[in-house]
């Protein structure tokens, strides 16, 4: 307690601080009223606005955009204490083309002008938040945080005269879990955090068009507590994540009925190895369902060349899905483990071009925030899902989609499936439909014979040899592949007492 | 002259030593110099004494780390990680130079594809990283090196990955198993006891001399491995995420059979 105590009085008589706000109106939902409260105490704060805002608002031209959310946070600002307010003015929403040591060049520049002593800004390990700004951000003001102190980093800047600075202490806020070990009481100041919502029409509109969330910061309490404005310190208990969440649901595939759905599966065989189960339970309930592949899958048989594997896991997909129920597979045709170069943003706009035609209900891909997952190609999938789920329905992304005679739709519900450690919270019992998912899993005939030969190469490595694997024939391979799917279903299905299951974790942004 | 005492010494105590796993390759991919001396140098000798043959790959240049001019920096920490190589027993050290805290612009393919040649000639049987899941992890050099190998380990294995290397006379090559270490919070699930290396491992760490310039450090790291081997009942240690062939209850370790 008395530790927290000091923490509180040392953040609140910094003399320098530098509140670094992705979007125009971060920084007040997350730290306005500690803002009211350094500003008052006689800090200097800084705030260093990222981008440009475009994106907010509906209705207003998006140039008309950018002039009113600059002047509401230099209101804003003012209401606030801020003693000045720096406008990056990046593109909204479009961070990801932008090298993360150029953005950190700007910041190392910010801080060792202002000299803060404390640093607030958005928390870079949050998961289940998807504006993935805020993590580009947090990140590259972390980079700056040590960088920035060393004479190594930006020789010319000492050149000019601008010399390493040190930060001493970081906060993090987040709207996603994280790790909170710090809670600023803003009562006091809540007078004057309303005051500068209230010059903030459009990056922070009233009720009707404020979303749940942000009517709670209005009504001054967020996601913890009434007044309370909450962060991870940095480092301060070394967990890695905010408490675990309640028992994971059961969960009924009967409630998509006469619903859409639509997966988005970054290999051919994905969706089938994951949720094959679910799938076909949805669409048996009467969900239609479709895919998006968005992969050539050019990588992915053993000892075959590139165009033969192509065709042969685009032939097999289709068998897969028509196993599964799924009424269409469209293909985006991404070269397969290649997709580092490829920008979020490409991925995102094409993926909210085809959630504006299908008009789903809800999306289906990897957790974008599950642990060890080694391939790239899910994380970055699911990722740009995730972001284009809501992006779908702003009228700012991708406007071009709308000569076409598309309209915004936001996608409300998101199950996310995974292999790795994550926040699971719905759980479908699939011993039902085992034997539709191992026939289904079974068409990927080209992906399965890789699987169980790369099992075989790698065991051979170990100075192993499984019996089963001495004859590589298809009903071998067939066989292998089934052991695999049902060890899994029965691992998930022991945790909830089912035969076979499948996990996800689920979000619904009603 | 320590150095070289030391090494004779250690030449005899793992002549004393049964050698397990006599044939087998470890690779360490170290972001910086000093990283993997500091993070595992006490379970690379280790392995090393009980048969492995070591390598270590080294991804940047580190040009901003030292007292020095970015030039002088890069020399003398290039010449130290030699030695600190050296003294854990490692065989080669394979250095890729990319720019020092500037890695970002760099693919991760691109640095992937150098990390799969490397394996293909090198035939790892292990190798030991950065855990590429680990939280509050602020140095974006350790986390790109760490993404990258993640991908290389089982990309290294299928053939379509870089047909050109194998025209060149490489085959495609699985690894077996990945230690993984962190200095945030991570997913520990082996702990290594060091305590017949932990002498080696300090006199590595105290070789990177333009790096490591606080001799107080040397003797906060051994306090640390001392304390994480109490913990676990060792004398000194260092603790990982490990990945292996899979859960030993599951169908494929319960049947499979020496080769």
């Amino acid at each position: 307690m008395r530790a927290a105590l000091f923490l509180l009085a040392a953040a609140l008589h910094a003399k320098s601080v530098v509140v670094v706000s992705p979007h125009g109106d971060d920084f007040i939902l997350y730290a306005g009223g500690t803002i009211a409260k350094m500003a008052k105490a006689g800090d200097d704060v800084y705030l260093v606005r990222v981008t440009n805002d475009e994106k907010h608002g509906t209705k207003v031209p998006m140039e008309e955009a950018r002039v009113r959310a600059r002047a509401e946070v230099d209101a804003a600002a003012k209401i606030l204490g801020i003693r000045e307010v720096v406008h990056l003015n990046f593109k909204d929403g479009e961070l990801d083309p932008l090298s993360e040591t150029e953005l950190r060049t700007r910041f190392i520049q910010v801080f060792r002008t202002f000299k803060p002593d404390t640093v607030i800004t958005s928390d870079p390990y949050t998961r289940y938040d998807d504006n993935f700004d805020h993590q580009k951000v947090g990140r590259a003001v972390e980079d700056a945080r040590w960088t920035g102190n060393n004479n190594k980093f930006h020789p010319e800047m000492n050149r000019a005269g601008v010399a390493p600075h040190g930060v001493k202490s970081i906060y993090y806020w987040s709207r996603g879990d994280h790790d909170i070990n710090h809670r600023v009481d803003i009562k006091d100041v809540q007078d004057q955090k309303q005051q500068a919502l209230a010059a903030m029409p459009l990056l922070v509109p009233r009720k009707p068009t404020a979303t749940e969330e942000t009517f709670h910061y209005w009504q001054g309490s967020g996601l913890q507590g009434p007044y309370v404005e909450w962060y991870r310190q940095q480092l301060a208990s070394g967990k890695p994540y905010a408490a675990p969440k309640g028992p994971a649901l059961r969960a009924n595939a009967a409630d998509m009925k006469g619903k859409t759905l639509v997966i988005v599966s970054p290999h051919a065989d994905d969706f089938s190895i994951f949720a094959g189960g679910t799938i076909a339970m949805m669409a048996k309930a009467g969900c239609t369902i479709y895919m998006i592949r968005g992969t050539n899958d050019e990588k992915d048989s053993y000892l075959l060349s590139p165009a033969e594997t192509v065709s042969r896991n685009a032939a097999e997909v289709e068998d897969a899905a028509r196993t599964a129920g799924i009424k269409e597979v469209i293909t985006l045709g991404y070269k397969n483990d290649e997709l580092d170069p490829v920008s979020h943003t490409e991925i995102r706009g094409r993926l909210i071009m085809l959630f504006r035609l299908l008009k789903p209900d809800a999306v289906m891909t990897y957790d974008p925030w599950s642990l060890y997952e080694e391939n790239p190609d899910h994380v970055k999938f699911a990722r740009a899902t995730a972001e284009a789920a809501w992006a779908a329905g702003n009228d700012r992304f991708n406007s071009e989609h709308f000569v076409m005679g598309l309209k915004p739709h936001t996608v409300r519900e998101r199950y996310y499936f995974m292999r790795g450690p994550s926040d699971i919270n719905r759980v479908f019992d699939i011993s039902a439909v085992i034997d539709q998912k191992l026939r289904t899993v079974r068409s990927h005939k080209t992906m399965n014979h890789a699987t169980a030969l790369h099992l075989k190469d790698k065991l051979i490595v170990a100075g192993l040899r499984l019996p089963l694997l001495d004859k590589e024939d298809p009903a071998t391979i067939n066989k292998m592949i089934d052991i695999m799917i049902l060890e899994a279903a029965e691992a998930r299905g022991k945790q909830y007492g089912l035969k076979y299951a499948e996990e996800f974790h689920y979000e619904n942004y009603e | 002259m320590r150095h070289c005492l030391l090494l004779l010494f250690t030449a005899f105590a793992a002549l004393a030593r049964p050698k397990p796993y006599e044939g087998r390759v470890l690779v360490a991919i170290t972001a910086h110099a000093d990283d993997f001396s500091i993070f595992a140098g006490g379970t690379i000798a280790k392995l090393i004494d009980e048969g492995y043959t070591g390598y270590l790959i080294r991804v940047t240049d580190d040009e901003k780390d030292g007292v020095l001019t970015a030039e002088e920096n890069s020399r003398r920490n290039g010449r130290e990680v030699l030695d600190a190589a050296k003294i854990l027993g490692i065989k080669e050290v394979f250095s890729l130079n990319l720019k020092n805290d500037e890695i970002d612009p760099y693919t991760e393919t691109e640095l992937r594809e150098k990390l799969i040649l490397l394996f293909r000639k090198l035939k790892p049987y292990t190798i030991i990283t950065f855990d590429p899941w680990a939280a509050y992890e602020e140095n974006p050099d350790h986390l790109k090196t760490a993404k990258a190998v993640e991908d290389a380990c089982w990309t290294s294995g299928v053939h379509l990955f870089h047909p050109e290397q194998l025209r060149a006379g490489l085959k495609p090559h699985y690894l077996v198993e990945r230690y993984y270490w962190a200095r945030g919070p991570h997913v520990v699930n082996k702990v290594v006891d060091i305590s017949s290396t932990i002498d080696r491992k300090i006199a590595a760490v105290k070789s990177h001399g333009g790096m490591i310039r606080d001799a107080e450090t040397l003797i906060e790291l051994r306090e640390a491995n001392k304390q994480l081997g109490e913990m676990n009942k060792m004398g000194y240690a260092e603790m990982f995420h490990f990945i292996g062939l899979g859960s030993p209850d599951g169908y494929v370790l319960k049947n499979a059979r020496p080769k």
